[in-house]
């Protein structure tokens, strides 16, 4: 069960608004490796995670992702809530406002859809972690993307808290899989799917 | 899970329950006051059920460790493993 708290993780406050900076920082929102599919991916991946505490560890890292959606969701809608006509017609924004004025939708810098296709739940807590340690580097690299693309601090700074948070639930992780493998076979970890074969 | 705190997570489910309907209705009806009486009869039952958990049986959310020494967040079964 959630609650939800009215405050932001990392406050948001941008002043300029700037379309180019939305089409790239959107795709943290609903593209392959931003936060609304890392919350998912966590979530869904917590009932055949074997070890409570990592469990624990996909609850509130996921929970966590969901803080960071809204914070992607805060930083579009603040970039782009004063654009003018002029400022969408000279940036390829122009094509996501067609089709969603100035409304925040989840979709890749690209215009891909968001979709479950770009994670896993494997089923296997070996795997399944592989993947949670990926997709944070895969985050941090397209935070780091978007830092070479934007200049404004006011949008660097909460996209510089969301980049650190990639590497902590990195760190964090990198743990859950060292505990899921010191309670397996050392001779063979994959001799078994200790989700699977009782 | 023993009696009593099966007892505890029921009136925390039904309060809260019945605190998420009364939030649904009063986001539009802010100033109904047979529907604020109940909100506070209910949170009142909400918050008594959430002490009494946290500080006998364990942490409702991981902002609620009475524990002085240990992190007991992740202790005990989850809610999806059906064994509540």
């Amino acid at each position: 069960m959630w609650t939800y708290e009215r405050r932001l993780e990392f406050p948001v406050k941008i002043c300029k608004a700037d379309p180019n900076a939305a089409q790239a920082i959107i795709s943290q929102l609903g593209g392959p490796n931003g936060e609304l599919g890392a919350s998912l991916r966590y979530l869904n991946q917590r009932y055949s995670m074997t070890d409570r505490a990592v469990a624990g560890t996909l609850t509130d890292i996921g929970t966590e992702e969901l803080a960071h959606m809204e914070m992607i969701g805060a930083i579009v809608h603040q970039l782009t809530r004063n654009l003018t006509m002029e400022q969408i017609e000279k940036s390829p924004f122009a094509a996501y406002f067609v089709d969603h004025t100035a409304g925040v939708w989840p979709s890749a810098a690209s215009g891909m859809a968001f979709s479950s296709a770009t994670f896993q739940c494997l089923g296997d807590p070996i795997a399944d972690l592989m993947e949670d340690m990926a997709a944070e580097q895969k985050a941090r690299v397209t935070y780091d993307n978007i830092l070479r693309l934007v200049d404004d601090p006011e949008v660097r700074e909460p996209i510089k808290f969301l980049r650190e948070r990639e590497i902590v639930h990195f760190q964090r992780f990198g743990e859950c899989l060292r505990r899921v493998t010191e309670a397996m076979d050392s001779k063979n970890f994959y001799a078994v799917n200790p989700s699977f074969d009782k | 899970m023993c009696n009593e705190e099966m007892k505890l997570w029921n009136e925390l489910r039904t309060a809260s329950f019945a605190m998420v309907e009364l939030q649904l209705y009063l986001d539009t009806h802010c100033e109904d006051a047979d529907a604020m009486a109940l909100y506070h009869q209910y949170h009142a039952q909400r918050q008594n059920a959430m002490e009494a958990l946290n500080l006998r049986y364990g942490p409702v959310t991981p902002f609620d460790v009475t524990n002085p020494v240990k992190w007991t967040w992740v202790c005990g079964p989850w809610p999806w493993e059906g064994e509540a």
